[in-house]
């Protein structure tokens, strides 16, 4: 049994190098927001602000923004455009997801996290 | 809830594994029973491979990843290792132990109990919140791909369990 | 008495418990949480993290392990031979896991799995911490 367990890591673990085909991660050369800006614009309603999803329909689904638009590229990049400007927010998803658990006003605003993990 | 069901098979496998048995795990420290880094890593490494491909299939949507904070978590864990060699139990097993009747486990929850509340009042806020770096990976941190990072810790996880089996039998 | 399972099979179940956690509870295991949300129904401070879920889960913990030393003929009554220790050890643990925001089960685990970084170095931390004090206590675990 332990072999057969052995040789599954082995495997999935070579496998893993195999480059991902579909999720592109286009490192940032436009300007960025930040996760706590973007939230004090919704929480302000801050007239003009349009959020754009480029994850897939299943990670929308699970979760997403409130407010944000799905505009499916199988990226994981969410764009904000404010001023009229184009915004890339830094950090994605992920960095939103921290700042809804940092302890302070903005996180309770916004319900905090949709689902925690670790610890 | 799911919960409970989640944490009886927790609970099930860390007795199966013999780690409600202080004397057991504190084995790992002496060289005379490596179980604690053999069920830890074989676990990381299963979880860690599961929910790589569940990711990348689109199955598991973004999971949310601890945050970083460098120094206390290098002297927390500093802390909790010394602990740990002291009890021969962490938190969980702790509960593992008392749940099997020992009384070693009843008295490392107590003291458990007594240090989280000792640490929640007098830990500098301070302190505590320094050196914070968000959701900070590894591939992150060495700017490598996930799926090389991936790779590297199954191998070193099944060069050192191949270590660990060849040094055990010429024991 | 039965034996114990293989380290490495168990193990492996170990990791599928934590995934089938974050498929179906969309989270990870932990256990310091569950002493800090107790905790914190008794002293106000930010520092200590509040999960019911966890609350749960540990009593899961609570459960399994007595099953599991039930079926396995293990459960057995055994006063404290190390009570000092144990509480001591206990105490500074639970100090350590609330500065690191977690324990074994949550960082190293979990966090170890998602490959977060703060997780990792609790890792190496927490083994070079248990082995740099062993040293001391070769005496008490004898």
């Amino acid at each position: 049994m332990r072999r057969i367990l052995f040789a599954l890591a082995a495997i999935g673990g070579l496998a893993a190098l195999v480059p991902s085909t579909t999720q592109t991660q286009t490192p940032s050369a436009s300007p960025t927001v930040e996760a706590a800006q973007l939230a004090q614009w919704i929480r302000d309603a801050k007239p003009g602000v349009r959020i754009i999803d480029h994850r897939s329909k299943a990670a929308f689904d699970w979760y997403h923004i409130p407010g944000a638009e799905l505009a499916s590229a199988n990226s994981a990049t969410i764009i904000v455009i404010a001023d009229g400007r184009e915004l890339e927010l830094r950090g994605g998803m992920q960095a939103w997801l921290a700042m809804l658990r940092r302890p302070g006003p903005l996180g309770r605003y916004f319900g905090g996290p949709p689902r925690r993990g670790g610890c | 809830m799911s919960a409970l069901f989640i944490g009886i098979a927790f609970g099930w496998c860390l007795e199966r594994a013999g780690l409600g048995d202080a004397r057991k795990l504190a084995g790992q420290f002496y060289f005379t029973d490596l179980t604690v880094f053999k069920v830890m890593f074989s676990a990381i490494v299963t979880a860690m491979l599961g929910m790589f491909w569940l990711t990348r299939l689109g199955v598991l949507h973004d999971v949310y990843v601890p945050e970083t904070y460098w120094l206390p978590q290098l002297a927390g864990g500093l802390l909790f290792g010394a602990g740990f060699v002291a009890a021969g139990l962490c938190p969980g097993t702790s509960c593992v132990a008392a749940a099997s009747g020992r009384g070693d486990g009843a008295m490392v929850v107590v003291g458990m109990f007594a240090g989280v509340l000792i640490g929640g009042v007098t830990l500098p806020t301070s302190f505590y919140e320094s050196t914070p770096r968000g959701p900070l990976t590894l591939p992150d941190l060495l700017r490598a791909p996930e799926g090389v990072i991936v790779f590297l810790i199954v191998a070193m996880a099944l060069t050192m369990f191949l270590f660990v089996e060849r040094w055990e039998r010429r024991a | 008495m039965k034996r114990y399972d293989d380290p490495y099979v168990i193990g492996a179940g170990l990791g599928l418990v934590l995934l089938a956690s974050f498929v179906i509870s969309g989270r990870g295991l932990g256990a310091s949480g569950a002493f800090t949300t107790v905790a914190a129904a008794l002293v106000d401070s930010p520092m200590l993290n509040k999960s019911g879920w966890l609350l749960l889960e540990i009593g899961g913990v609570v459960i399994g392990g007595f099953l599991s030393a039930l079926t396995a003929g293990r459960l057995q009554f055994v006063r404290s031979s190390r009570m000092l220790l144990s509480l001591a050890g206990g105490a500074v643990m639970g100090v350590g896991a609330v500065l690191a925001r977690g324990c074994t089960s949550g960082l190293a685990l979990t966090g170890g799995a998602l490959l977060s970084a703060g997780s990792w170095l609790f890792i190496i931390a927490a083994f070079a911490g248990a082995y740099a004090l062993a040293p001391l206590l070769r005496r008490s675990w004898q």
